[in-house]
C-alpha cells in the first residue's frame, strides 16, 4: 500500500512538473523545418511553404501508399481543415467549429470540444466550417463561426479562455486558422459578403486580451479613406479570412485582404477601395502597416486576394532578396520584395480576359467593358477565380510553386445592392456558361518568373490545396473525390485513391517512429496514408 | 399554463407583426414586383424555361400545379437553390428581392391553354414502337435505359425542343448523356454513354447495355464525341411523322397521367 501510494505521488509530481505533452514553444514554431515529424501550423511553417521535409515517401514507393486509418467526423458539413500534429497527437476541426484530438497512430479520438455554435449563426458567403487551429505552448487556438476565439488546453480540451472578437449578427465569423507567434495569436475574420468592415486582430496568448487591431479599410481622416465614396468604407468588406505568413527577422506579418463589398456592383464605392484585394505587411508587435500592394483595384468580380502568400529568399537580378510570391485569384502570379512591397514581376498563369497587362507598377491595365452588367458579361476567370484559398505548395529545392488552378469563365451579373446588417450585400453574381471546356490543374510555376514548368490536368476546376515534399512528390485532390500524388519534376501522376467525397482541403505530412504519413480531409472524414512496411525504403527489390 | 400565456401572446404578436413581408402569398405580389420578376426571369430563366415560361429545354411553367413547388416557400427555395439531381441550377446571383419577384412572376403565369399540336398521338405511339425508341428509352417502365427516361417528357420539355431533339440530336443532346469512345490498350474500341467520370477513371454503359469501368491510364485513347450522339438522327421523318411523334411524346406526363 505504502509503496503504491508513493509511486502514485511520484507520478503526480512528475505530471505537475512537466506537461504530459511537450510544450510547443515559440522556438519550435520558428524552427518547424527542423521538426518535419510534426506539422505545427496551418501552412507548415511561417513562410507558408506547405513543404514537408520528410522524404521517406518518394517517387519510387508512393505507388504503394495505402490507408493507415480513417477518422469519420460523423457530421454532414464540409471538413476543410488542415490537421496539426504534435508529439503523436493530431488536432482537427470539424464543422462548424468543433475541435477534436486524435491519436495520430490509429486515428482514434482522444477528446472533442464543441463550442455549441447556435443554429441561427450567420455564414454569409462561406460554408459553416473551420479550416484550422494554431498551437503555442500547451494551448490550441481556434475561431468559431459565431466569431469567438477560444484557447483550449491540448491535453484534454479544457477551456483556458474565450474572447468574443466580433458580432456575428452583422456577419462576422471565423473560419481561418489563427497564426501563433511569440506570445500572440493572430486571427482574421470572414464576412465580406455581408458588408462587414474587415480587420486583423492580435490577442495575448496567455490572457485572450486584444493586443492590437488593424482595420483593413481606413477610417475617415486616415490615408486611403479617399479611395472610397461617401460612407461606403463602413460596409466595404476587406475580410481577412485566410491565414497569412510571417517573417520573424523582419517582424512582419503578410496578410492577404478580401474583396470590397458589395461584390459585383461598385457604383457606391468609386475609387481603388484600399486595402481590399491587397497584400499588407504589418508590424507583428503593433499592427502598424509597413506597406501594401493592391492586386485588383476597384474589384467588381469578387477576386479577393485571400490566397496564401509564400515567403522566398532568392537571388533576384544578382543579389539576394527577401521575396513574397502570390498566385492571385485574378489569374496573375506576382513577385514582390517583402521588405518594401516593391512590385517586381507579374506573369499570367491562367486564362483571363479582363486585363491587357500588368503595368510596371503592378497595376492592371484593364480591358474595357468587362464589368458585370444586368444582362450578363462573360469574363475569365470565373467568380471563384483562377485559384482561391486552396493552398499552393512551394518546393525550395526546385524553386517551384505548385498552384491549384481553375480554368473557367463566368457570366457576371450586376444588380442593385442595399446594405442591411446581417444579410448578403452582393449586387449581382455569376452564372456558369454552358461549356465543357472548364477544367482544373496543378500547375508548377517557376517561382522567379512565374513561367509554367508543367501542369497536371484535372477533370474539374481545383478546390483542393497542394503539398510538396522532400521526397519529390506533390499531393493534392479533386472535387470528384480523388487524392493523387505527382512527380514534382514532371507532373506525372504516380498514385491515386478514390475517397468517395470531394476534397476541399490541403494535405499535410508527419511521421511517427520513423514512418511517414500523409493526411488530408475529404468528404466528412480525415484520411491518413502510409507506405506499407516492406513496400518502403525505395522499393527496388521487387 | 398561466405563466406560459403571456409569452405565448408575445410570440403571437411578434409573429403577426413580422408576418406581412415574410408570408404574403406570392399570388398577392404587386404588379411592379411581378414586372421586375419578369425582367429577371427573361435574363436568367428563359434560356431553359422559354420566354413567358412556355418551356423548352426546361419544363413549361404555365401549369396549374408545379409538382415540386406547390407551396410558395418551395418555389422560392427552388429559385434559390435549384433542384438536386436535375438540370435546374441555383441562381447564383440573385438577391432576396429578385428571388421573390421571380417566384411571384412564375406564380402569375397562369395556365397555358393546352397546346394544339398538329399531329396524331396514336399514330405517334405506333411510330415510337416501330422506330424502336424503347431500345434506348424507358417510357412508363418499359424499354432500355440508355438515354433519358421519357415517362414525363411532356411535362419536362416543350414541343419545339422535342422536335429539334429528334431531328437534330447533337445540337440538343443532354450533357448528362455524352457519348464516349474508348480504345483499350489491346486495340479494342468501346462506344457507350458516359455514366461517370473523374480525373482518373471513366464509367459507361456500352452499346450492349453493360456497365463498363476503365482507368484512363490503361486506355490508348478516349474521347467524348462532341458532334455525334448515341441517338440517331431522324431527319428523314416526314413532317407528318414528326408531328405525330411529338404529339405522342407531349402526352407523356408521368405516372399520374394528366395530373399537372
Amino acid at each position: 500500500m505504502t509503496t503504491r501510494r508513493l509511486v502514485g505521488a511520484a507520478i503526480l509530481i512528475a505530471l505537475a512538473a512537466a506537461p504530459a505533452l511537450g510544450q510547443v514553444s515559440y522556438s519550435r514554431l520558428l524552427n518547424a523545418d527542423d521538426e518535419p515529424e510534426a506539422w505545427l501550423m496551418y501552412s507548415g511553417n511561417y513562410k507558408s511553404e506547405r513543404f514537408s521535409r520528410l522524404d521517406q515517401i518518394n517517387k519510387d514507393n508512393v505507388s504503394g501508399l495505402r490507408p493507415a486509418w480513417i477518422y469519420q467526423t460523423g457530421t454532414t458539413g464540409r471538413v476543410e481543415v488542415t490537421p496539426l500534429v504534435a508529439d503523436g497527437v493530431m488536432y482537427i476541426a470539424e464543422p462548424p467549429s468543433t475541435i477534436a484530438a486524435l491519436d495520430a497512430h490509429t486515428g482514434r479520438r482522444l477528446w472533442r470540444y464543441d463550442p455549441l455554435v447556435p443554429d441561427e449563426t450567420l455564414n454569409i458567403g462561406f460554408p459553416r466550417t473551420n479550416r484550422g487551429i494554431a498551437i503555442l505552448g500547451d494551448t490550441l487556438f481556434f475561431g468559431t463561426l459565431d466569431a469567438r476565439l477560444i484557447a483550449l488546453d491540448r491535453t484534454q480540451g479544457d477551456v483556458r479562455w474565450i474572447t468574443q472578437i466580433a458580432d456575428n449578427a452583422v456577419g462576422y465569423a471565423v473560419t481561418a486558422a489563427p497564426l501563433a507567434v511569440d506570445g500572440k495569436v493572430i486571427v482574421g475574420i470572414s464576412g465580406g459578403e455581408a458588408g462587414v468592415r474587415g480587420f486583423l486582430d492580435a490577442y495575448d496568448a496567455e490572457t485572450g486580451e486584444l493586443a492590437w487591431r488593424w482595420w483593413s479599410i481606413p477610417a475617415e481622416g486616415e490615408p486611403g479613406n479617399d479611395t472610397w465614396g461617401g460612407d461606403s468604407w463602413k460596409t466595404g468588406g476587406g475580410a481577412t479570412w485566410l491565414t497569412g505568413s510571417y517573417d520573424p527577422d523582419l517582424g512582419l506579418l503578410y496578410w492577404p485582404i478580401g474583396n470590397p463589398a458589395p461584390d459585383w456592383n461598385g457604383d457606391s464605392r468609386p475609387g481603388d477601395n484600399l486595402y481590399t484585394d491587397s497584400l499588407v505587411a504589418l508590424d507583428v508587435n503593433t499592427g502598424e502597416m509597413k506597406w501594401y500592394f493592391q492586386y485588383t483595384p476597384h474589384d467588381v468580380h469578387d477576386w479577393d486576394a485571400n490566397q496564401i502568400p509564400v515567403l522566398v529568399d532568392a537571388e533576384w537580378e544578382g543579389s539576394m532578396r527577401k521575396l513574397v510570391i502570390h498566385a492571385n485569384r485574378n489569374a496573375f502570379y506576382y513577385v514582390l520584395d517583402r521588405e518594401t512591397g516593391q512590385f517586381l514581376r507579374a506573369t499570367q498563369y491562367a486564362t483571363q480576359t479582363w486585363a491587357e497587362r500588368i503595368d510596371e507598377n503592378g497595376r492592371p491595365v484593364r480591358v474595357p467593358n468587362m464589368e458585370p452588367s444586368e444582362e450578363g458579361t462573360l469574363v475569365w476567370p470565373s467568380l471563384a477565380g483562377s485559384t482561391n484559398w486552396y493552398s499552393p505548395a512551394y518546393d525550395p529545392d526546385r524553386m517551384s510553386l505548385f498552384v491549384p488552378t481553375r480554368e473557367m469563365s463566368s457570366i457576371y451579373f450586376k444588380s442593385e445592392a442595399e446594405y442591411e446588417p446581417g444579410t448578403p450585400f452582393l449586387g449581382g453574381g455569376e452564372r456558369r456558361p454552358d461549356a465543357d471546356e472548364t477544367y482544373g490543374a496543378v500547375r508548377a510555376l517557376d517561382a522567379l518568373t512565374g513561367e509554367l514548368k508543367w501542369e497536371f490536368k484535372q477533370l474539374t476546376p481545383a478546390v483542393s490545396g497542394v503539398m510538396a515534399t522532400a521526397g519529390g512528390v506533390v499531393f493534392s485532390g479533386t472535387q470528384e473525390g480523388n487524392l493523387f500524388a505527382l512527380d514534382a519534376d514532371t507532373g506525372e501522376a504516380l498514385w491515386d485513391f478514390y475517397v468517395g467525397g470531394g476534397v476541399r482541403a490541403a494535405p499535410m505530412s508527419f511521421s511517427l517512429n520513423g514512418q511517414q504519413f500523409v493526411s488530408i480531409a475529404a468528404g466528412q472524414s480525415i484520411f491518413t496514408f502510409a507506405v506499407a512496411p516492406g513496400a518502403d525504403a525505395g522499393g527496388n527489390d521487387d | 399554463m398561466r405563466t406560459m400565456k403571456p409569452g405565448g401572446l408575445a410570440l403571437l404578436a411578434a409573429l403577426l407583426l413580422a408576418a406581412p413581408a415574410a408570408t404574403q402569398p406570392l399570388a398577392d405580389a404587386s404588379a411592379d414586383d411581378v414586372a421586375h420578376g419578369q425582367r429577371v426571369f427573361d435574363i436568367h430563366c428563359s434560356r431553359c424555361h422559354g420566354l413567358g415560361g412556355v418551356g423548352g429545354e426546361g419544363p413549361n411553367l404555365m401549369r396549374e400545379n408545379l409538382r415540386r413547388a406547390v407551396e410558395d416557400d418551395a418555389l422560392i427555395e427552388i429559385v434559390d437553390d435549384g433542384i438536386d439531381g436535375t438540370d435546374m441550377p441555383g441562381h447564383g446571383s440573385l438577391n432576396t428581392r429578385e428571388i421573390r419577384n421571380v417566384a411571384a412572376y412564375v406564380r402569375s403565369l397562369g395556365v397555358a391553354p393546352r397546346e394544339e399540336l398538329p399531329g396524331d398521338p396514336v399514330a405517334g405511339k405506333e411510330l415510337y414502337d416501330m422506330t424502336l425508341c424503347s431500345t434506348c428509352h424507358i417510357t412508363n417502365g418499359e424499354g432500355i435505359a440508355l438515354g433519358p427516361d421519357l415517362s414525363d417528357v411532356g411535362l419536362l420539355r416543350g414541343s419545339a425542343f422535342l422536335r429539334e431533339s429528334i431531328q437534330d440530336p447533337p445540337k440538343v443532346v443532354n450533357r448528362r448523356y455524352r457519348t464516349v469512345l474508348v480504345e483499350t490498350a489491346d486495340s479494342r474500341t468501346v462506344m457507350g454513354v458516359r455514366t461517370g467520370e473523374d480525373t482518373f477513371t471513366l464509367q459507361m454503359i456500352d452499346e450492349a447495355g453493360r456497365h463498363r469501368s476503365f482507368r484512363k491510364s490503361d486506355l490508348r485513347e478516349f474521347q467524348l464525341l462532341p458532334d455525334e450522339s448515341m441517338m440517331m438522327s431522324y431527319a428523314d421523318f416526314t413532317d407528318a411523322e414528326l408531328n405525330d411523334l411529338v404529339s405522342y411524346l407531349m402526352t407523356l406526363r408521368g405516372p399520374e397521367g394528366g395530373s399537372e
